[in-house]
């Protein structure tokens, strides 16, 4: 089962492999990610992040979907991470979850800010609040110990 | 009994390694920083008496120095008779990460010599593999 859903646009690194595996106790991370399989270097820096104890996945996105529903996750407690908005909403339509958090989404110029680590473009606010109308929870947090912010706040 | 952690070093590295680790892990509470010999006329050994004598709750203290042989070090092996503590050397963000998440009921002792196992294999050189070694160890 899925325990988190997390945009973060660094996907593996100390942050998340420490904290959010630590406070969810889930024994695998899976990174949903298209580009990633052809990054050779990224690959290993992904494999060096991985925390001691815990399986780790990297799958292109429609892999992963298919995974999921074929019911071989089922055994695992997973952390899923996605690199972008878009990514992560295409994934909680085809299975069903309810709650996305946003942990960091890469600054541009052209990105409006609503946290200290969430920029938006106006496509990504849009496709937030479409699915935030389909009753679709966006959490804004960076780490376990940090508030949670609803997304629905800061637009 | 819970643990109270001691970060103390020369100069302002206790303090910036507060900052990373609740960067990482969010606020700690059971957190005191000392950074030494920042001022003229700074009194290391005031300092010290200083924090085991404001912390009165029941703890177990750990203190992280900076560096083995240092002065930062030497002055809390001064007081070890005086108070009760543990007294590690070499701190750094792997190692402190590890000791404020895996903290079990076990003895404190083995906490920390299992925290220190595992951290000093952090402390490594990066090596280029092929990824075609690995791909399998990704899937399901």
């Amino acid at each position: 089962m899925i325990k988190k859903i997390r945009v973060d646009h660094r996907l593996l690194h100390g942050q998340v492999a420490f904290s959010w595996v630590h406070a969810l106790g889930v024994d695998c991370i899976v990174i949903a990610n298209d580009k990633i399989l052809k990054d050779q270097m990224a690959l290993m820096a992904i494999k060096m992040a991985k925390p001691v104890g815990v399986k780790l996945v990297v799958k292109s996105i429609d892999d992963f979907i298919d995974s999921a529903k074929s019911g071989i996750t089922d055994k695992y407690k997973m952390f899923v991470i996605t690199e972008n908005i878009v990514d992560a909403c295409k994934i909680a339509e085809a299975l069903g979850i309810q709650k996305i958090n946003l942990g960091g989404t890469k600054a541009q110029p052209e990105k409006r800010q609503i946290s200290q680590a969430i920029f938006l473009t106006n496509d990504e606010e849009e496709l937030i609040m479409d699915m935030v109308t389909k009753g679709i929870v966006f959490e804004v947090q960076m780490v376990p110990g940090d508030k949670v912010t609803n997304v629905k706040e800061l637009l | 009994m819970g643990r109270t952690f001691i970060l103390a070093s020369h100069g302002k590295l206790a303090d910036g390694l507060r900052r990373s680790v609740e960067m990482i892990l969010g606020q700690q509470k059971n957190l005191v920083t000392l950074c030494a010999y920042e001022e003229d006329g700074y009194c290391i050994e005031r300092e010290i008496e200083n924090i085991f004598h404001t912390i009165t709750e029941d703890t177990d203290f750990i203190v992280l120095t900076d560096i083995l042989g240092g002065s930062v070090n030497n002055e809390f092996i001064k007081v070890k008779e005086k108070y009760d503590f543990y007294l590690i050397s070499g701190m750094n963000l792997p190692l402190l990460i590890e000791l404020l998440l895996n903290q079990t009921e076990e003895d404190t002792k083995e906490y920390i010599r299992r925290a220190l196992s595992n951290s000093k294999k952090t402390i490594d050189i990066f090596e280029e593999t092929n990824s075609a070694d690995y791909m399998d160890v990704f899937d399901f």
